[in-house]
């Protein structure tokens, strides 16, 4: 009941954070923000680009999280949570790789190439689009979901190897939020405060549609159990 | 502003994805919660 009300509160609210957010996070990256002297206008990319990425990973590491809870405890409300996230997560990934080739055409040249992070991150992409595949067409037996939750821990160790891998292989995707050149990284505080507000909105992005995706797999399940029902009382 | 097609095309692919995402899920909670509410009704008349 409790779990209910919350999720009916977070419906109603998120939607009124994470549009005011995304208002202030477009705001400051086409008014406020300084053009960046190399790349030139293109750069504003990354101020989706980047929270994009964070927002996968978050998604990912929840999917992590939850599966762990959920082969813990065997709970269905950890499995429902697993699944949201995943695909949400998806959502961002998506995302990333849909911006970061657009973004990579004016400045290296090429729509892409086999960077060591950009593969990493194909490779993530394409386990989760398997966690999805399976729980869609998997069926909805338990046996599917302790699956899924294997894949879905399995497919978070990729993670770490992301973002270490632009300085364990030194590929050509830049090392902006880890670089250790005091002349790199971003110096401008608007840069910096643009950046976090971004991050923040596509924060309140995630949290709302894992929300609403929440709720429809709770009704689905709910379906599902009522035909159990009727089966039972009709035979 | 020759790069400005690349910057218009990123932005719109974001937007474009969220809300291809938005419709489809309230798509289905509409669906799910249609089928609920058929099965609950169904479900009172096989109890009478």
């Amino acid at each position: 009941m409790l779990a209910k009300r919350l999720e009916n509160l977070a419906s109603l609210l998120l939607p009124w954070l994470a549009g005011p957010a995304m208002v202030a996070a477009l705001y400051l990256i086409f008014l406020v923000v300084p053009t960046e002297r190399d790349q030139g206008i293109v750069q504003r990319i990354f101020y989706v680009h980047v929270p994009s990425a964070w927002t996968a990973f978050l998604g990912f590491f929840v999917v992590c999280g939850a599966s762990l809870l959920y082969l813990w405890r065997g709970s269905p409300v950890f499995d429902r949570i697993a699944r949201a996230s995943a695909e949400v997560g998806m959502v961002f990934c998506t995302l990333v790789l849909l911006t970061g080739p657009i973004w990579a055409r004016p400045i290296w040249g090429a729509w892409w190439t086999w960077d060591p992070r950009l593969t990493m991150t194909i490779i993530l992409w394409t386990i989760y689009a398997s966690y999805l595949l399976l729980r869609a067409f998997g069926g909805g037996e338990d046996q599917i979901s302790r699956y899924a939750a294997v894949l879905g821990i399995v497919g978070a160790i990729d993670i770490p190897l992301i973002v270490v891998s632009v300085r364990l292989w030194r590929g050509m995707h830049p090392a902006v939020m880890m670089s250790r050149d005091p002349q790199g990284g971003l110096r401008d505080p608007f840069m910096r405060v643009t950046l976090l507000v971004a991050a923040l909105a596509f924060l309140l992005v995630y949290a709302w549609l894992l929300v609403v995706r929440l709720r429809t797999l709770r009704v689905a399940d709910e379906v599902a159990e009522l035909s159990r029902e009727r089966d039972l009382v009709v035979s | 502003m020759e790069r400005f097609p690349y910057l218009f095309a990123a932005y719109t692919v974001v937007w474009a994805v969220i809300f291809l995402y938005v419709w489809s899920v309230d798509r289905r909670a509409r669906r799910a919660e249609r089928e609920l509410e058929e099965l609950r009704k169904a479900l009172e008349r096989d109890r009478r």
